[in-house]
Formats: C-alpha cells, structure tokens, sequence
C-alpha cells in the first residue's frame, strides 16, 4: 500500500496530496530549476497529474524547454514557494519533495540535467548522471 | 571595483546589481531556505546592502529567524524565481548564486544549518560545516 502524499507552501495556502506511487525519484539540475529556486538544483518526484488534487490557489510560470516545448512550474503567489513543475501537454507531474510534509524518505534515482549544472554544484558519487534526461523507452 | 554582483530573476522581471565585493558565499540548509527555494539548500551570496539596487515587483515573506531576527524572502511575484532574503540582524542581501548573470566564480565556503539538512542532502565534504551558523564577532 503507498504511503499518502501530503504537502504544500511554506505559508500555508496551498495544500495538496495524492495517494499515487511516485513513478521516478530525481535531482534536477536543469537551468529552469535552478532559477525557480534559487538553488543548484531541485530534488523531485514524478506523479501522475491525474491523481493529484491541491486547494489554494497557485500560479503558473510557462518557460520554452529545450526540446521546444512549454515546462511550466507553480508557485504559491502568498509566499513565493516553488511547488512543482509541469510539461505541457504530459500528464506527470513533477512535485519538489522539500515541500512534502515528510521529506525525508527521498531516495533519488539519478540525476538529470548535468549539463546546466553550476561548477560549483557538488553530485553524489554513488547516483548516476545523465547530461539532459535518461534514455527513455517510448 | 567589482561588477560580480548583478543578477536577478529568469522573467527578466527582477533585477539587481552593486559594485560591491562579495562578502561570503555560503549553502544554507536552513528549513526556511529548504520552503522558500523548494530546494535542499541554497547556495547565497552576502553582500552589502548598502547602495545596492533592486527593481522589479517581487512577493516578500517574512518569517522570525531562531535568533529572533525577521528574515524577509523575495521572490519575483511573476516567475517565482526565489532571487534574495534579507535578514533585520545583519547589514547583507544574501543573494542567490544561481540567479547571479555569471555564477562561474562562485565557490561555496562554508555549509551552514547543517543541523536541519536533509537526510539525502549531498555536502561537500571538503567544506566546514556549522550545525547553525559560525561564530562571528560582535560588530
Ligand atoms: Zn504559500
Ligand atoms: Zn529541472
Ligand atoms: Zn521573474
Ligand atoms: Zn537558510
């Protein structure tokens, strides 16, 4: 059975959950998160969009990819915090975990974005890498 | 004079620039920094407040330090990029490297509130580590 997905912003207008299993567990050091959080990166877990439900409003914040696409991310606009992050057009969802009630089960899978990290961004060793995104079965 | 400190948000909506010379650059683990930032940490910058210029419409969020002092977050009220804090204590903008419009010179000094890090965070382990933050003298 999966644990329940609880969370939301650090002031509290926004709230959400899930009852999914998240389908993938990354750091992503790709520019768009850097910039968003003002950090070298942001941890995160894939959901399906479908079984995901938040109150409070949210703003979304649209920026072209680099595949030519829309990646979209949503922030609370009381406080400012980055909460997840969306493709245009797929139904995954990708939540940032530090915003989880409980943060600290994450275990990444890889790392992702590698090419757009900081030179002073520092990786764990033991996790794999990848300079964009892992290859991926269609 | 220094020009390494000009930055500002990915909308272009927020900017900020001084000539002022980097204080410290440091990754804070901070619980407030973890929620503002989305992230584990952020890596900031201190740099003088003084005859720094900011513009741009920006979301602030204030919160009560555990020294007691306000630290004010900002983040730009359009992308969300979370671009700075200020702390009512100190005379420093902590502004965040990663918005910095060249980065490439930054290298953290010190991990610091490393007593509310993350259990997966990575750290360098070369770097000194303070469970809040180092002692500093009275100024
Ligand atoms: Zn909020
Ligand atoms: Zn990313
Ligand atoms: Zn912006
Ligand atoms: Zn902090």
């Amino acid at each position: 059975m999966s644990k329940k997905i609880e969370g939301g912003c650090l002031c509290g207008a926004v709230r959400y959950e899930s009852d999914a299993e998240p389908l993938f567990a990354v750091n992503c050091h790709c520019r768009h998160c850097q910039m968003t959080s003002g950090s070298t990166h942001i941890p995160g877990i894939g959901l399906p969009a479908a079984a995901f439900s938040h109150t409070g409003d949210v703003t979304w914040y649209k920026i072209q990819n680099d595949r030519g696409g829309q990646s979209m991310r949503a922030f609370c606009p009381t406080c400012g915090t980055p909460i997840m992050g969306q493709i245009e057009g797929e139904e995954i969802l990708f939540l940032h975990v530090i915003t989880l009630d409980d943060p600290g089960g994450f275990a990444p899978q890889m790392d992702i974005f590698e090419s757009s990290a900081q030179p002073w961004d520092r990786f764990d060793d033991t996790l794999p890498r990848f300079a964009k995104m892992p290859p991926m079965g269609e | 004079m220094s020009h390494k400190i000009k930055g500002g948000c990915q909308c272009g909506a927020v900017r900020y620039s001084t000539d002022a010379e980097p204080m410290v650059t440091f990754n804070c683990h901070c619980t407030h920094c973890q929620q503002a930032s989305g992230a584990p940490f952020t890596t900031a910058v201190a740099v003088q407040r003084e005859n720094m210029t900011i513009s741009g419409d920006v979301i602030e969020h204030t919160q009560t330090s555990d020294l007691g002092t306000l630290v004010h977050r900002f983040s730009c009220a359009k992308c969300g990029a979370y671009v700075y804090g200020i702390s009512d204590g100190f005379g420093a903008t902590a502004v965040n490297a990663v918005t910095l419009d060249d980065a490439s010179w930054v290298e953290p000094q010190m991990e610091v509130y490393v007593s509310s890090a993350q259990p997966w965070t990575h750290m360098d382990p070369a770097l000194p580590k303070f469970d809040k933050l180092p002692p500093m003298e009275e100024s």
